[in-house]
């Protein structure tokens, strides 16, 4: 094991969320599918066991799932279109970046909640500024959804994901001369089956030209 | 809160995943190794992302596992220093107040990061807040001057530092042939350190302004 970066890129409370949502329908699919063959091919076919599903990452997932879709987290009241709404809205602000995505994942909609988040705050802004930025996050609110995700049994709303939606950073991959030593005959980059790469969607949410 | 990480190991595929797809066999079996756990330095492992890169795959001498060589990235949960986060309270001690947000427990807020002016109520084994004093002894306040951090409320913390620990386990300790239980507290591998003493943070219900008495004004708490 070799950490190259341990900071990459930031991802918001709510790419997590799409994320293991997707993840966890397509196993429900694939367990479905798993069990129809099954049914389908009558008692005497005895295919060897699927393995099963590791408890440490199902585990994860469960919990973080059930943390992301709790009512109080602004997750359940965010969409892909009303981040976008909400990261252009903030661009006229001189706000970094983590604060962005903060203000992104925590949706403060009162001053005490927003305050802490803007670092310096006397210093860099006007107090107007604090309800300015409470109406854009109020604008960008849409109404609590418990039941998000849509129900694994649809399958429709699944395929549309765009997984990478809003990813906040360039990934930073290695220089090319990095592997030169190695021994890579042929090498082939995964991105089509498992998301499109960042800058797939670079029009997203948040500006990248940002420091 | 989460965030990626680029990392890059080597995976053997044992022969009875050869008939899945490798990318789907890759991902299988890196999620069971990192999943849930932590990585030192990088923070708790939540699941891969993408994978980056990945070799052919190689058999070696000895045994009949496909080994390849990934590049992959990886969703870690690491609060950055000074992100503001959204917790739930756990159980207070003495010495800290503990937070949760389910899928990770390792949170404290030292007695140091209340606001003040705090006290511990020995009989409820709750820490609480007097945003307003009125008496000399913190713990002679009436009940409703006093704000609770109670068990399963929300609160809002600021993260100060994080502390990653690397403990071996020693050899197992084995008296007259019977191998015994080691009850010594083990550090957690992966713990944060947050703050509530500033305007604005502590439980949400504080601020909201959904309680009459105890929450304050930005401007009050500033002057």
């Amino acid at each position: 094991m070799e950490v190259l970066n341990a900071r990459a890129a930031m991802l918001s409370n709510y790419e997590v969320l799409t994320l293991l949502s997707e993840l966890e329908a397509e196993r429900i699919a694939n367990d479905k599918a798993a069990m129809a063959a099954k049914e389908a091919a009558g008692p005497e076919h005895n295919p060897s066991p699927a393995a099963p599903v590791d408890t440490n990452w199902r585990t994860v997932e469960y919990e973080t799932l059930k943390w992301l879709k709790a009512p109080k987290m602004a997750t359940t009241q965010q969409d892909k279109n009303s981040i976008a709404r909400l990261a252009k809205d903030l661009r006229r602000y001189d706000l970094t970046k983590a604060e962005k995505l903060q203000i992104i994942n925590l949706m403060p909609v009162d001053q005490a909640a927003l305050y802490p988040i803007i670092e310096d705050f006397e210093d860099r802004f006007d107090i107007s500024i604090l309800e300015e930025i409470n109406r854009c996050v109020q604008n960008a609110m849409i109404a609590p959804d418990i039941n998000y995700p849509p129900a694994p049994s649809s399958n429709a709303g699944i395929d549309s994901y765009a997984p990478v939606a809003t990813v906040f950073d360039e990934p930073q991959y290695p220089e090319d001369d990095y592997y030169a030593g190695e021994h890579y005959e042929e090498e082939f980059v995964d991105e089509v089956a498992y998301g499109a790469p960042a800058e797939a969607v670079g029009d997203g949410a948040i500006d990248e030209d940002e420091n | 809160m989460y965030n990626l990480a680029l990392m890059k190991d080597t995976v053997a595929l044992r022969p009875n995943t050869f008939g899945s797809p490798p990318h789907i066999a890759i991902l299988e079996e890196l999620n069971k190794k990192y999943a849930n756990r932590v990585v030192h330095d990088v923070g708790l492992a939540i699941c891969v992302f993408d994978l980056v890169e990945a070799g052919e795959g190689k058999v070696r001498y000895g045994d009949g596992c496909l080994w390849y060589k990934i590049t992959f990235r990886l969703v870690v949960f690491r609060p950055f220093r000074s992100e503001i986060i959204v917790a739930q309270v756990k159980s207070n001690s003495e010495e800290a107040v503990r937070l949760t947000l389910e899928f990770f427990d390792d949170i404290y807020i030292p007695v140091a990061y209340l606001p003040h002016p705090h006290a511990f109520d020995p009989n409820d084994r709750q820490h609480f807040w007097v945003p307003d004093r009125t008496t000399e002894e913190l713990l002679d306040e009436p009940l409703p001057q006093r704000n609770y951090l109670e068990a399963g409320e929300y609160i809002r913390v600021r993260v100060e530092s994080d502390e990653f620990y690397d403990d071996e386990p020693g050899p197992p300790k084995v008296i007259e042939g019977v191998a015994v239980q080691d009850d010594t507290y083990r550090r957690p591998p992966y713990r944060i350190i947050c703050s509530i003493a500033e305007a604005g943070l502590g439980l949400i219900s504080w601020w909201d302004g959904s309680r009459g008495g105890g929450a304050m004004d930005l401007d009050e708490e500033e002057g």
